[in-house]
């Protein structure tokens, strides 16, 4: 036990060496071990020289390159057996969450033909996935998939040939286990994700006048194949989710799709439908607005806080609470309710723009005396038949042929 | 007559064999001064056999005190040594010129890049490792001899390693010589210092009990576990560090210090419960504020209970 520096009291060279490159024999291992718990100068000695080990080793190592493959596959073999395993584990979430064929056989007509039309799934996920993300990201597949381009087998689905039997088939495609599809995303939308500018350039803002909602209307959906694509990717991204995140997927994507259309003197306009006069119009759903009993709503308008919304049989719904509870409203039109929309009121008198109530009815006659809100919408709730006659209506549940 | 291995000198000596060792095995020396280079270090095979002996004499050969180790032994004992840095270190030590040429060829970058590491400084390193230059080349006199630290290496670790930490050593007490010393005009040590304070209010019984168990609880703690928590919470060094110096992963060190941890903790509310405190009340005492609690952590890790070192420095 030499030492250069205070003879018998600390450990030598020789001795805090042989400890720092683990040469010792065990018993004289403890000793110095012992002392080293108890003596922060010989500690300090053994760290300084263990961080010049490195600090030397370091600056040669990078100075002499050298390629080692018997290394370079043993730290190759660290990387795959970590990638072998997330792909399993991909896959078996993968088919773990695929939703179970269902045996309805309209259904089975549909499916197929919905899983071809929903665009290639990415492989590149990102890893930690919130549920937040999951969901923007849900919204996001399914706002890609709106506007998705047009394939041939799309034509077969196309809703004005049956537009009731996709309600229909959505009800059925709903999954038995609603908690586990709250859990998983959409198989669509989980593995479509969009770049923040792709998302906005899909949510531009559409000009809120006649001549560009006419052009919307007749140009790109009236009834051709890209409104059976977007109906059918509509109906897929409902059909799959559950009762139990209904509201959250209405509350979620709704506000997405109210700010980015551009409003109508304070109105939102949720639906576009094509205005044909001659032929059955072609409905482009809104939004995955359930209705009571289950059903889908085809054509929904919202003005303020009240929504309109129309079922596949024609019935209409008024909802005073952004779509959480929903009333019937009595018919007082004939045929089939096709579609809802809210017509703006312009050029108003000054006097009846101010009087809320009569703005709101789009005349100049308040329907009752109650006190109006202080800058009503100049906008009136407007259905169309499926003979392409027109009703309007200020509250929604008082109806009066144009 | 034939010794056996592990033979006490006693045994040996009653036999009539000398406990000197004998001259080494002329092949296993030629052997062995062919594996160390010697001829590149200017030694003949001569002096080979004195450095190599006095090497196995000063450490018994790795054989306990008062054995005779066999010529199997002593081959086994020089085979396990560093011996070409051994007869290298002996030989720069005597002087040999070719020996400090082969020393300078070798360790003489190493060695300013570890004391530049050590340091942390270039210029700091630089003047560290030529102090070690001038300390190993012997220009120290002590009673008139050339006083050489390479004499001191034993070939037990490698001589790199040994210059490395000889380094370290030197740093640490000039660093630490420097902290003890204080400038004369230094204008802080001419104010005058306060009036004591006042006799502190004794601390509660709780207190005093919770100190005296903790301080139980840590000496009966094993050195490696000592050594974890003085290098962990007294040094601040890293999981790291400490799990390079040990050579094992920086998680056994993690585990390591928790298990330690949870086993003081147990310990110390087990040591309050024995004194009559109830489970909650013994909690309650383990919560209170550490500083209330007159107790130096340091000094208690600090104060081993088998001082070998100590031992030898008494005799």
């Amino acid at each position: 036990m030499n030492s250069t520096s205070q003879p018998d009291l600390h450990p030598g060279a020789e001795s805090l060496n042989a400890f720092v490159e683990q040469v010792l024999a065990e018993p004289e291992r403890e000793r110095i071990l012992g002392h080293l718990a108890s003596c922060s100068r010989c500690r300090q000695v053994v760290y300084l020289a263990q961080q010049a080990v490195s600090g030397a080793e370091t600056p040669a190592s990078a100075a002499t390159p050298t390629f080692r493959p018997a290394r370079l596959r043993t730290s190759w073999r660290f990387v795959w057996v970590p990638a072998a395993a997330m792909a399993a584990i991909v896959t078996l979430a993968i088919i773990l969450h695929r939703p179970h064929p269902v045996p309805n056989s309209e259904l089975a007509r549909v499916a197929p033909q919905t899983e071809e039309a929903v665009p290639k799934p990415s492989s590149q996920k990102a890893p930690g996935t919130g549920t937040a993300q999951s969901q923007v990201a849900a919204n996001l597949s399914v706002q890609k998939a709106l506007s998705a381009p047009v394939r041939a087998p799309a034509r077969t689905l196309a809703p004005e040939t049956n537009p009731a039997a996709l309600p229909a088939a959505a009800g059925a495609m709903e999954p038995p286990d609603a908690k586990r599809q709250a859990a998983a995303m959409p198989p669509g939308a989980s593995e479509e994700r969009l770049s923040g500018r792709e998302a906005l350039e899909q949510f531009k803002p559409e000009p809120a006048d006649a001549a560009h909602q006419a052009q919307f209307a007749s140009g790109s959906l009236a009834g051709n194949a890209p409104a059976a694509r977007i109906t059918q990717a509509r109906m897929k991204s409902t059909a799959s989710l559950p009762l139990a995140s209904r509201s959250l997927t209405v509350t979620a994507s709704a506000p997405q799709v109210e700010m980015k259309a551009a409003p109508i003197d304070g109105v939102g306009v949720m639906a576009k439908p094509s205005l044909g006069t001659n032929r059955i119009p072609v409905i482009r759903m809104p939004d995955t607005t359930i209705l009571p009993g289950g059903q889908i709503a085809v054509s929904t308008a919202t003005a303020r806080k009240r929504t309109l919304a129309i079922d596949p049989a024609g019935a209409l719904f008024l909802s005073e609470d952004s779509g959480r509870h929903w009333e019937s409203v009595v018919r007082q039109w004939t045929g089939r309710a096709v579609e809802v929309r809210v017509k703006p009121v312009r050029n108003l008198p000054l006097a009846a723009s101010a009087s809320g109530e009569a703005a709101w009815h789009g005349t100049s006659q308040p329907v009752s005396g109650k006190p109006a809100p202080a800058s009503p919408p100049a906008a009136v709730f407007e259905i169309v038949n499926d003979s392409g006659q027109t009703w309007s209506s200020a509250d929604g549940k008082t109806w009066k042929a144009n | 007559m034939e010794i056996a291995p592990s033979q006490s000198v006693e045994t040996a000596a009653g036999a009539g064999v000398s406990p000197e060792p004998d001259a080494i095995d002329g092949a296993l020396l030629e052997e062995l001064s062919r594996e160390c280079d010697a001829a590149a270090c200017g030694l003949t095979l001569g002096e080979v056999d004195l450095i190599l002996r006095r090497a196995g004499t000063a450490q018994n050969y790795g054989l306990r005190t008062g054995e005779i180790a066999s010529r199997l032994q002593q081959a086994g004992f020089f085979r396990n040594l560093r011996l070409a840095d051994l007869v290298l270190a002996q030989a720069c030590a005597q002087g040999s010129e070719r020996a400090w040429e082969r020393f300078i060829a070798l360790y003489q970058q190493p060695l300013i890049r570890a004391a530049i590491a050590i340091t942390g400084s270039e210029t700091l390193g630089r003047e560290l490792a030529d102090s070690l230059y001038a300390e190993l080349y012997g220009l120290t006199m002590r009673d008139g001899e050339r006083r050489c630290p390479l004499d001191s290496y034993k070939g037990r670790g490698s001589l790199i390693g040994w210059l490395r930490t000889t380094l370290a050593q030197r740093h640490v007490d000039h660093y630490r010589r420097g902290r003890l010393e204080q400038p004369l005009d230094d204008p802080l040590n001419n104010y005058d210092p306060p009036a004591p304070d006042p006799e502190p209010e004794k601390p509660p019984a709780e207190i005093q009990l919770l100190g005296r168990t903790i301080e139980e609880a840590l000496r009966q703690r094993p050195v490696e576990e000592r050594f974890l928590l003085a290098s962990y919470y007294i040094d601040g060094r890293t999981l790291l560090q400490i799990a390079q110096l040990l050579h094992v992963h920086e998680a056994t060190v993690s585990r390591k210090l928790r298990r330690v941890t949870g086993d003081i903790r147990k310990r110390i509310l087990r040591n309050l419960r024995d004194s009559g405190l109830s489970r909650r009340a013994a909690e309650e005492t383990l919560g209170a504020d550490p500083r209330d609690l007159e107790l130096n952590l340091k000094k208690l890790l600090q104060n081993p209970q088998s001082d070998a070192f100590q031992e030898k420095a008494a005799r």
